[in-house]
């Protein structure tokens, strides 16, 4: 209790809401018909993976457009023993962790000494090697047609289980990340966002700590491919295109780059739009750009950040002064940062 | 502000102009040590080269990559401008060809002319661009990440609004006559009339680019507005109107390319992405933001995939992206990039 | 920091407790056993209407739509007092939506019948989620993997106005041997699935029949620069070439044959979607004209129910109909024939029993019956390019091979017994 009335107002609203949300989440599935458990359980996992991307596009400063190379092998190394061998669920899981994780150790080494659209560049290259691995490789990933055959295991097989696995997932990653990026290295990873050279100058080696930012992203990434791979039941070079790269990198500044919640939100916002409002909408994709437009115009900090200012503003208003609960760097960005790419 | 600036250039110009010499020593001996090394990779593998293919093919894919090279450049060119002096990563470039392309297919249909249609759908392209511009993208100056969703935004509405109008078969553009079909030489050798034209104008149109960077007013303002914009700033040049000037003039080659492109490239619904994959490669390879920089890595892809798909056919699918990877983990900053 | 570490394990066990009590919920699972007699018969249609095979979707949906519109009021038709209608979603030419969106239409619509897409990747996908159930009937008249019908069958599947993707290439290769009388033929084909399935069925027939294949070019599928594999192909010794490139690659392909002059040297026999209406609209008569293709769709075939077809979609979309959109058609035509034939009862088996018996239906593709593994058995033309009186143009056949099945011109058990066609292996006599 002690701890509650240390927190601020706009902190006490934070956890209030949070407990809300997970609230919901849990009552939720219980409302609403498979389709839409489908698609909550769809925007869990690409929360979780564009929680990973705003880890190092959010608070380390790089965008990675390749990130679905690490997603992709995680799936494709589920799938591979899921339908090509006799390898049970342990195995299956193995494979597919080793696979991800080797993917982002290799993805981290060469893209550890690049910066600004350079390191873009990289990734997006190395995503689409894994494109093309993906495409060549018939024997091990079935080319275009993909994997068949994958199933959930047989404990967690009901899509209304299989949810629930996904939030315990999901949130046990958040507290993770929500524990990294206050750690050391996630201010070191700040650093990096602001200026590389001054992270060099204070004794940090700026590549061995892009490096390790691919270490931990790429982990949380190989975690959502799991869980998509057993979602889907099936996996194919389509999951791995630069479209399903820049997803998460949409996400999240459409929800609030460099906050964790939001890359959540955009995934929300981007799922049932591609998914459920194409049903009713033939002209989806210019209804989701003309959205990315104006929220670029109208709430330049994505969601989060519309909200979050809103929410100040009030409390300004009523006279309750500055929210420490609130970093200064961000605070910051709320106002024009005069980035260059390089 | 700016009258700081020049009092303190003032001050220790001495030290700037030595600092500048040692500057410019490190890039050009930077640049010849690339050379170096690229002739030692190059030469063996052209002898290598050699030997699998009769010196006609040789000499016939050489003209396959300089031609596909040609598109390349002027896709390259408009990517580039703009971000050397926006420094703005234009994504919607790909959507930007993919609208001048179809526009330019349907007035070349409307009125029997290709060149019309070629002027005509490079500059709707550019009252598009004067549009996002002037109203969009000056709103977030400096923005990197908005300016990421907007521009990807941008290229989903273009794209979508493409297929509702025009469908999505794929369309080629009515070449003229005197374009089309193949000049023969010899008894056996034939080669489209249509890829030398592209690759005749792409030389041209690059000349009259270099002639107006190197040699006239506008063309000092803009590479001074690349290296330093505040000074150019202070110097009581508009730099805004030149910034929406580049970029009208980005998105007129850009439409411009998609005409040209939709001689030998069908358009078709998801080729904005992979225009914009094409555009990002070569200027990355030649280095952001320098015309030479867009020439050199045009000719480099377009040569490279050329040659990859006849001679390692199984790699055909890495073509674009490994050797830009290679290139990247040596030189990070491209080809002809400064260090930032 | 361990205190906050400690508030959240605290509610992470709540939850988790709170969602194993939840989880006990099972699916309710509509079980139709053989043979109901139904009121109506839901059709979910997986359509690409975004993404990079958005064209064939698009006349896809005009097929499907013009059959609602000719034989119903556009949403419903009524047979025998059983009302069918169609639900149609966008697969954005991506697997992973379409599996999504099949999810919606088994659970939210409830559907009898999936149409899983176009690609043969969506077709695959949709047909192993929809997995061991056995109250949903996966009809395909577009994706035509082999092997569903062959040596690894999907669950209640068969392709009614459909085909398989080696069976018109088989006759092709036949054709070119014995009629044309090509002795040494390369290929140049896309380099995934389809294209070692289509390839393979020319090579396999063509070598068998005594012919010999001296190079194989297989290069990416989608759309791009084609300049050098023309400059190969310039390169080549051989009579003829067998070519088959694919949607937006087919065009660039068509015509980049053209203008490097290989079709004065090397007459093109292209594969069959490579002159496919839906690409054909595209090209320039100057390029095409002329050239030899294949397929089970020959829109100026000179039968009745193929000319009635053309006439009545040209009349509702200006376009001069596809593949793609005949087949649509076709499937809608099986699928009410065979309500007919069951007096208005449906289960998957029941269905699919029906259609494998004696059924012939007109369609436009021709007379169509199903062989006992549900492919279609019918007519495969040898078409070329012609321009009609309008000015437009249309693959009209040459040569037609009558009820051709898909193991033709081989046995089925000798054929089934062959490995799948793979880039490695395009038949025995291929070498």
């Amino acid at each position: 209790m002690n701890l509650l009335r240390r927190l601020s107002l706009t902190a006490k609203v934070q956890l209030g809401l949070l407990a809300g949300v997970i609230g919901a989440a849990i009552v939720l599935p219980h409302l609403v018909d498979t389709f839409i458990l489908r698609l909550l359980t769809l925007a869990l996992v690409s929360g979780l993976f564009a929680m990973s991307v705003d880890l190092m596009a959010g608070y380390g400063g790089l965008v990675t457009l390749g990130h679905a190379g690490v997603l992709g092998s995680a799936m494709y190394g589920v799938g591979y023993v899921a339908s090509k061998t006799d390898g049970g669920v342990g195995m299956q899981i193995l494979v597919g962790f080793v696979a991800g994780m080797t993917a982002a150790t290799i993805f981290g080494l060469m893209a550890m000494r690049a910066t600004g659209v350079y390191f873009i560049m990289i990734t997006i290259a190395q995503g689409m090697i894994i494109w093309g691995l993906a495409s060549l490789l018939v024997d091990i990933t079935g080319a275009e047609n993909g994997l068949l055959g994958i199933r959930r295991p047989t404990a967690i097989e009901s899509d209304f289980t299989y949810y629930y696995v996904v939030l315990a997932v999901l949130l046990v990653c958040s507290l993770g990340l929500f524990v990294v990026v206050r750690s050391p290295f996630g201010y070191a990873l700040k650093g990096l966002r602001g200026s590389e050279t001054r992270v060099r100058m204070l004794g940090h080696n700026s590549a061995f700590l892009k490096f390790y930012m691919f270490i931990v992203s790429g982990f949380f990434a190989t975690i959502a491919g799991i869980l998509l791979v057993y979602l889907n039941e099936f996996v194919s070079p389509s999951d791995v295109i630069l479209g399903a790269s820049a997803l998460p990198v949409l996400m999240s500044i459409l929800g609030g780059i460099g906050t964790l919640v939001g890359p959540l939100i955009g995934a929300f916002v981007i799922v049932f739009l591609r998914n459920w409002v194409s049903i009713h909408v033939d002209r989806w994709p210019t209804l989701m750009g003309l959205i990315f437009i104006l929220v670029v115009l109208f709430a330049r900090d994505g969601l989060i950040g519309a909200v979050s200012s809103w929410w100040h503003r009030r409390i300004d208003g009523r006279g309750s002064g500055n929210d420490p609960a609130r970093p200064p760097e961000e605070a910051a960005r709320a106002g024009p940062q005069p980035v260059g790419l390089n | 502000m700016s009258s700081r600036v020049r009092f303190e250039r003032g001050k220790i110009m001495s030290t700037a102009d030595a600092d500048e010499q040692r500057a410019i020593d490190t890039i050009r001996r930077d640049r010849r040590r690339t050379l170096l090394v690229t002739a030692l990779v190059a030469i063996p593998l052209i002898a290598w080269t050699l030997t699998q293919m009769s010196l006609l093919s040789f000499g016939t894919q050489i003209l396959n990559g300089l031609s596909f090279g040609a598109l390349l450049f002027f896709l390259a060119a408009g990517f580039t401008m703009i971000f050397g002096l926006l420094r703005i990563a234009n994504l919607a470039h790909g959507g930007f060809y993919l609208m001048g392309g179809y526009f330019g297919i349907t007035i070349t249909l409307m009125t029997g002319q290709f060149w019309i249609g070629l002027i005509a759908g490079g500059l709707l392209v550019m009252v598009l661009g004067l549009f996002v511009e002037r109203v969009m993208l000056r709103r977030i100056r400096g923005m990197e990440k908005p300016e990421v969703l907007l521009t990807i935004g941008m290229t989903f509405v273009i794209g979508d609004m493409s297929l509702w109008m025009w469908g999505g078969d794929p369309r080629v553009v009515d070449k003229p006559g005197y374009l089309k079909g193949p000049i023969q030489i010899g008894d056996s050798f034939f080669y489209p009339k249509y890829r030398l034209f592209v690759l005749a104008s792409a030389i041209l149109v690059g000349a009259i680019l270099f002639y107006i960077d190197r040699r006239t007013k506008i063309g000092a303002i803009v590479r001074a507005g690349v290296d330093d914009r505040e000074t150019v700033a202070a110097l009581g040049i508009n730099i805004k109107a030149v910034f929406t000037a580049a970029f009208m003039f980005g998105a007129f080659i850009a439409g411009m390319s998609g005409v040209i492109g939709a001689g030998f490239l069908a358009l078709l619904p998801g080729q904005d992405f992979e225009i914009l994959l094409f555009a990002l490669v070569v200027v990355i390879i030649g280095g952001l933001g320098s015309l030479e920089g867009a020439a050199l890595g045009a000719a480099i892809v377009g040569l490279i995939d050329s040659f990859a798909k006849a001679l390692v056919p199984e790699l055909s699918f890495f073509t674009l992206f490994a050797p830009m990877a290679i290139i990247l983990m040596v030189r990070p900053n491209g080809l002809l990039g400064r260090a930032p | 920091m361990w205190k906050q570490i400690r508030t959240w394990a605290l509610l992470l066990v709540v939850i988790a407790m709170i969602a194993a009590a939840c989880s006990d919920d099972s699916d309710d699972a509509g079980d139709d056993a053989g043979g109901d007699a139904i009121e109506t018969l839901k059709i979910g249609v997986l359509l690409p209407l975004t993404g990079f095979v958005a064209g064939p979707g698009e006349d896809a949906k005009q097929g499907l739509e013009l059959y609602f519109d000719q034989f119903g009021d556009g949403s419903t038709v009524e047979v025998g007092g059983v009302s069918i209608e169609f639900v149609l979603e966008d697969t954005a030419s991506d697997p992973a939506v379409a599996l999504t969106a099949a999810t919606k239409l088994l659970e939210v619509d409830d559907v009898d019948i999936i149409i899983p897409g176009i690609l043969a990747s969506t077709g695959g996908a949709v047909g192993d989620a929809q997995g061991d159930r056995d109250d949903v009937l996966l009809l395909s008249p577009y994706s035509c993997n082999d092997d569903f019908t062959q040596r690894a069958p999907l669950n209640a599947y068969a392709r009614p106005g459909g085909w398989a993707c080696s069976q018109s290439s088989h006759a092709f290769g036949v054709w070119a041997f014995e009629e044309a009388g090509y002795e040494t033929i390369a290929t140049a084909c896309a380099d995934y699935t389809f294209g070692y399935e289509h390839c393979g069925g020319f090579v396999d027939a063509f070598t068998s029949a005594g012919g010999t294949v001296s190079d194989q070019i297989w290069f990416p599928p989608p759309n791009q620069d084609f300049g050098t594999y023309m400059t190969q192909l310039n390169g080549l010794d051989a009579d003829a070439v067998m070519t088959l490139a694919v949607g937006g690659g087919a065009v660039p392909f068509v015509t980049a044959y053209s203008e490097f002059g290989v079709d004065q040297k090397l007459p093109q026999l292209a594969g069959a979607v490579t002159t496919d209406q839906s690409v054909l609209r595209a090209m320039d008569k100057d390029t095409v004209l002329g050239t030899i293709s294949h397929g089970h769709w020959a829109e100026g075939a000179d039968i009745p129910s193929t000319q009635q077809f053309v006439a009545d979609f040209e009349e509702a979309t200006g376009k001069i109909a596809s593949y793609y959109a005949a087949a649509n058609y076709a499937a809608m035509q099986w699928v009410v024939a065979t309500l007919e034939a069951t007096g208005g009862e449906f289960s998957p088996d029941l269905f699919l029993d029906t259609m494998k018996g004696d059924m012939v239906v007109d369609t436009p593709f021709g007379p169509q019956s199903l062989d006992a593994d549900g492919s279609p058995i019918l007519n495969i033309y040898i078409r070329e390019v012609v321009e009609r009186e309008d000015g437009k143009l249309w693959n009209v056949p040459i040569f037609t091979y009558e009820d051709v099945d898909q193991y033709f011109p081989f046995e089925r058990d000798t054929y089934l017994a062959q490995p799948s066609y793979t880039k490695d292996y395009q038949g025995d006599g291929a070498g």
